[in-house]
């Protein structure tokens, strides 16, 4: 990487800093279009809060990788505490710690937001040429090397009770099958953001500050100037005597479904219809551990590799999930096994036999799942407030039920849906009589979600949307947004691929269409 | 959106602007009744010259306790040494979380703080350094299964910073197993060619 082009926020001598255009955000959106501008010979300038780490400093060790590359140490929670939320927050975003599964928007989405948004111009024809050059560009393609343990068991168990199932698409290059994505890949083979736009970018002549929060965007008139910067020291708390200001006449916002929304909260821009920050989106997810009578070795191998849809897209309007699995480290794994003491521990024996499954829940396709909502705490800081309703628990019970079947049919000694109240149960009817019986609340049934979506949802209606079908918001000129949270509905699958491609869609035509000043 | 709904958001937005969400709970308590009767640990946490960022000296001592509790067996009570780095590891960790957070946190410690020295007058247990494992284990168990939401976030919250704070250490891992990540040392020209 051209590191004389990236520099602290701390450090920068200028209490001013001018760009063609100023990328707010380094992950999935924020690289893509870093790439694209910079290599249309714009100058380029992007802003990322979160510290620069890259393979040197990736050492596999939670205890350190959660502090540096995660959104509040891999701790950051709803409003209520109910649902805990792994994002990333480094150069790359999410993107330099997420487990490389990566898929095409489902095309059922896509019509989804055809039908009820207005969305004609983002389909499935118009964007299958993108997933094809981010596929390219990223490697993403099925994973070759055997599924690990943890991985076969979902295979395993959908066989034989007859679900589809099927390989997941990695982005990956000479990747060595170690199982440690989560905490960066120190060998540079996985292809995030941190090892491929970002560095093309700066080849390119764009400049990176980095450990800088974006404070607001300015704006005269109805046309933005630029935004405003605080330098994060090493804990990631501002310093409020380090502000820096970016001139630049246009503006890409790419903070992310949390992130974004809270930029433009914070800048207090025009919102005539009240929609910045809602219909935030999670893929609220459940999970269900089981006890296998050989050792998984959840950490090792590539994190997943095996998924299975079959119950996605149910006949009926109930909320449907995906199922795939979660690598299973010591530190996460202690933290979602909610009892203490002895029992704590004899889990914790057990750990390398333990398979991890996750169920996670397209939310946002019906008119009762009407997502979260970001606001700004005193602080200014943003936090999402999310209600589970019952709606959600309706499924989530549906998803544990379907787990704990899976993962008996799989060979399974054990299954613990992970529940406050909840013991390892011995065999399928076991579980699937206490699961029912279950209660079904927040901060008794866990929560987690990994995919943050929606707030900035695009659309046709100026009246139900925060930007149009190209990205750009309404109410101002030269500011656009392009990242996930732009998407009006969860996607119903991993996110990244549908961020890039929608992306470099979006970015690649206003680069085209925009003057460099 | 309802008439109803909107209440209920305008309702939330109130409770998180105030920022106070174990504050109702946790009314100050002042020199806790339990912290009088620490003596033994008192010495060993004041000649401990570590610069904690976060924790306070009382609130040090209350995870001073509560950290056996969540997780003997695998750490004993007599244990100072894990003690110690589950106490540093907790204080860097809350060091890195938004100040809302963190003052959350002092909240909660506060409402832990109230809840046991009210446990203590109720005599549950005579003298703190008396109190068994199992009391506070017992005490535990109380904010798991209440009724409350706020208690059981409380547990829940506890749980992660002290449990997290634990496991990812490599002195923990001999026990369950775990072999710790893969060695390897890559030359230095390895990074550079990226």
């Amino acid at each position: 990487m051209k590191i004389s082009n990236a520099i602290d926020a701390a450090e920068l001598q200028q209490e001013s800093l001018s760009a063609d255009v100023v990328i707010i955000g380094s992950g999935a959106g924020g690289g893509v279009s870093a790439e694209i501008f910079a290599a249309a010979g714009f100058q380029v300038l992007l802003i990322e809060e979160g510290p620069l780490k890259t393979a040197r400093d990736f050492k596999m060790r939670e205890k350190d990788a959660y502090p540096q590359l995660y959104q509040e140490s891999a701790g950051r929670k709803t409003i209520d505490k109910a649902i805990n939320i792994l994002q990333g927050r480094s150069v790359g975003g999410s993107t330099t710690v997420n487990w490389t599964t990566s898929f095409r928007t489902p095309e059922q989405t896509l019509l989804h937001w055809k039908n009820n948004f207005g969305i004609e111009a983002n389909n499935q024809k118009s964007l299958t040429p993108w997933f094809e050059t981010m596929e390219q560009r990223l490697n993403i393609e099925p994973w070759q090397v055997p599924a690990n343990a943890n991985n076969q068991t979902i295979a395993n168990g959908a066989e034989e009770l007859g679900w589809s199932y099927s390989t997941i698409a990695r982005n990956v290059k000479g990747c060595a099958n170690l199982g440690y994505c989560g905490l960066g890949c120190p060998i540079n083979a996985k292809q995030s953001m941190l090892t491929t736009t970002i560095p093309a970018a700066l080849e390119a002549g764009a400049r990176l500050v980095y450990k800088a929060r974006v404070e607001r965007i300015d704006y005269k008139q109805n046309k933005v100037t630029g935004c405003q910067l605080v330098a994060m020291d090493d804990f990631g708390q501002p310093m409020q005597n380090s502000r820096i200001r970016v001139l630049a006449p246009l503006v890409i916002l790419s903070a992310g479904a949390i992130g974004s929304p809270a930029v433009l909260l914070r800048s207090q821009v025009p919102d005539p219809h009240k929609l910045i920050g809602k219909r935030t989106f999670l893929h609220p997810t459940v999970i269900s551990a089981a006890i296998m009578p050989k050792a998984v070795n959840g950490y090792a191998g590539a994190p997943q590799s095996i998924y299975s849809d079959h119950f996605l897209w149910p006949d009926n309007d109930e909320m449907g999930f995906k199922i795939e699995a979660a690598p299973l480290h010591p530190l996460l794994t202690s933290t979602v096994l909610t009892n203490f003491g002895q029992q704590h521990f004899d889990l914790m024996q057990q750990f390398p036999h333990i398979q991890g499954s996750i169920a996670l829940l397209r939310d946002g396709f019906d008119e009762r799942s009407v997502g979260g909502e970001v606001m700004l705490d005193d602080y200014g800081y943003p936090k999402l407030n999310y209600e589970l309703n019952d709606y959600f628990w309706r499924s989530a019970r549906k998803a544990l039920l379907t787990m704990a079947e899976m993962q008996f049919a799989a060979g399974a000694e054990q299954v613990l849906p992970l529940h406050l109240y909840s013991q390892p149960y011995n065999d399928w009817q076991q579980a699937k009589s206490a699961i029912e019986q279950l209660p079904m609340e927040s901060l008794k049934a866990l929560v987690f979600s990994a995919h943050v979506m929606g707030g900035c949802a695009m659309g046709s209606d100026e009246k139900r949307s925060v930007v149009d079908e190209t990205g750009r918001f309404h109410q101002l000129k030269g500011l656009y947004i392009f990242d996930g949270s732009i998407f009006p509905t969860s996607i119903g699958a991993n996110p990244q691929l549908s961020i890039y491609a929608l992306v470099a869609r979006l970015a690649s035509q206003l680069a085209a269409t925009s003057r460099i000043s | 959106m309802k008439k109803n709904d909107n209440a209920k958001v305008n309702n939330t937005r109130r409770t998180i602007l105030k920022g106070t969400l174990w504050g109702s709970l946790a009314i100050a308590s002042g020199v806790s009744l339990w912290q009088l009767s620490l003596t033994e640990s008192v010495e060993v946490l004041e000649s401990d010259d570590y610069p904690y960022r976060f924790l306070n000296l009382d609130e040090r001592l209350l995870l001073w306790a509560i950290i056996p509790a969540y997780l003997y067996p695998a750490v004993q009570p007599g244990d100072e040494k894990s003690k110690f780095v589950v106490l540093r590891n907790i204080d860097g960790a809350i060091s890195g979380l938004p100040q809302s957070t963190q003052d959350e946190l002092r909240q909660l410690f506060s409402l832990l703080s109230f809840q046991l020295s009210k446990a203590l007058v109720a005599g549950i247990w005579t003298r703190w350094n008396k109190a068994s494992i199992n009391s506070l284990q017992y005490f535990l168990s109380s904010w798991q299964e209440s009724y409350l939401a706020l208690l059981r976030t409380g547990y829940l919250g506890l749980h992660q910073i002290i449990i997290g704070s634990y496991y990812g250490e490599p002195m923990s891992w001999e026990s369950i197993g775990y072999p710790g990540p893969p060695q390897f040392n890559l030359p230095e020209s390895f990074y550079e060619d990226f």
